[in-house]
């Protein structure tokens, strides 16, 4: 399944994510920002941030199938992929 | 007797070094997975980054908690600051207000005119006669330009705040500490160095530091705690001393029993190829708009950065709530400064909303005292009338006295 971090509201900007950032994928200006392009999804920012304000969603497999399903029902397509969040902490 | 601390920044290391050296069995429980909490290193390109306070303790090895460092058998070597301060003092670039002539002064006595002196003993005796004790706004004004820049800068430098707030009283206290006991000291290999030493004491005395292991919650029953909630359910200790702060212990309680007000700041780590600062002292930056001061921790350790290059770090107090701009305007202050000089910003660290400064603004702190007996808060919630790191020194001094019966000759 992939998987995307994300950064919520609770983040302050102590940079320590960017810090330990394998990938240098991380830019903080007042607050966190993620590069998708070089985020490897690694999650070791999350296991650094002393705030809990990184998550990880994992963006939903299969989405062609449901989105066939979903069209017969009558189900609007969505704007963004499905997606489970939660906080590891 | 068992002893839980919970969080494992300076003060609760401190603390639980202090207390396993006299036989206590400590438990430090730590939520992230690293110990220090604001008062380490995170290596970035081969630079030794503070995780937030700035690799300088407040009165080096003579202060408070130079002693308190001794005391718990602590190796690590401080290295006094020469000069302890300097002020840079005139316009920074030629514009409206000014040609662009600036200087650097040396910090001493003899550089305040006499006049801002005198009026610094005519609020003492305000004080003392009359218990006038207003808020350092009210006076700055009747200061000369210099002392006026001087103050403010070093209140945003050492403490993040602002004149109008700080009493004098307060203020007072400060600067008796530094009279006492001096300028500041960089620990050589820096902040990590001292809490690398606090954790070796702990684990030489059977102490255990639990990474990745929060604190949930503590039980009470008659105003003692019972025990504390982690992973492993219920866990039963004899003391508890918690360095989150009041509020953050309150919420372990399930009860609001203070509201803390925090001091906020941003920080600056700025890689430079030659030395802008020069020496192991703050340069205080009395004309800029938000850029307090910087230290060169290179000067005192070069190991601080990779081979050849120097480690620049600049503090600015937030006086908006606009962080962003207030970076904005911070990092223009930083252009116009380092003008002529080839610089990398690192890293900009952004300290508010739970993980500030200081999470009592200095002047504010309620002692380490809780509603329940068997209960104390130290660390930069629970702070003496210091400096940051000296100020939680004072703090947990103050504890080990009262509650434990030490005897602790600050000077």
């Amino acid at each position: 399944m992939e998987k995307r971090i994300f950064i919520t509201d609770a983040c302050v900007g102590c940079a320590f994510c960017m810090l330990v950032c394998p990938y240098n994928a991380i830019v903080v200006f007042g607050r966190a920002r993620v590069d998708y392009e070089t985020c490897n999804a690694c999650m070791k920012c999350i296991m650094y941030c002393p705030n809990s304000a990184i998550g990880v969603e994992f963006l939903e497999s299969g989405l062609e199938s449901g989105l066939e399903s979903g069209l017969e029902s009558g189900y609007q397509e969505p704007q963004e992929p499905k997606s489970e969040r939660f906080r590891i902490t | 007797m068992r002893v839980a601390i919970i969080g494992s920044g300076l003060g609760g290391l401190l603390t639980a070094a202090i207390l396993s050296e006299k036989g206590y069995k400590v438990d430090v429980f730590e939520k992230l997975r690293f110990y220090g909490g604001r008062f380490t290193n995170l290596e970035y390109k081969g630079f030794q980054i503070s995780t937030g306070a700035l690799h300088m303790i407040p009165h080096g090895k003579r202060g408070p908690l130079g002693i308190l460092l001794k005391k718990a058998g602590s190796k690590v070597e401080i290295i006094d600051s020469e000069p302890e301060g300097e002020a840079l003092y005139g316009p920074l670039s030629e514009n409206e207000y000014g040609n662009g002539k600036n200087e650097r002064i040396t910090v001493r006595s003899s550089v305040f005119p006499l006049g801002s002196k005198l009026k610094f003993f005519k609020w003492l005796l305000k004080f003392k006669v009359l218990r006038v004790d207003p808020y350092m706004d009210r006076y700055e004004e009747e200061l000369d330009d210099f002392s006026q820049k001087f103050l403010r800068s070093f209140l945003g430098w050492s403490l993040s705040i602002q004149p109008s707030e700080i009493k004098y009283s307060k203020l007072l206290a400060i600067y008796r500490n530094v009279v006492k006991y001096g300028g500041p000291g960089i620990p050589a290999g820096g902040c990590k160095a001292v809490v690398d030493s606090l954790a070796e004491i702990i684990k030489s005395n059977d102490g255990e530091i639990y990474l990745r292991n929060p604190v949930w919650g503590l039980f009470h029953e008659d105003k003692r705690i019972t025990g504390l909630e982690n992973k492993e359910g219920k866990v039963e200790y004899d003391l508890y001393i918690s360095n989150i702060g009041h509020q953050a212990t309150g919420k372990l309680l399930g009860e609001e029993y203070t509201k803390e007000v925090e001091s906020r700041g941003i920080k600056y780590s700025i890689s430079l190829e030659k030395p802008f600062v020069g020496h192991t002292g703050v340069l205080f930056t009395l004309d800029c708009r938000r850029i307090s001061g910087m230290n060169e921790v290179t000067n005192a350790d070069p190991n601080l950065a990779p081979s050849g290059k120097h480690l620049l770090m600049a503090h600015q107090p937030m006086l908006t709530p606009d962080v962003e701009e207030e970076i904005r305007i911070g990092l223009e202050d930083l252009k116009t400064l380092l003008k002529g000089f080839e610089y990398k910003v690192l890293a900009i660290q952004s300290y508010f909303d739970g993980w500030p400064v200081n999470r009592v603004r200095s002047g504010l702190d309620i002692g380490y005292r809780t509603p329940y007996s068997n209960l104390f808060v130290v660390g930069d919630g629970a702070k003496g009338d210091d400096i940051e790191v000296d100020g939680i020194a004072l703090g947990i001094a103050e504890l080990l006295r009262k509650e434990f019966g030490e005897k602790i000759n600050l000077g």
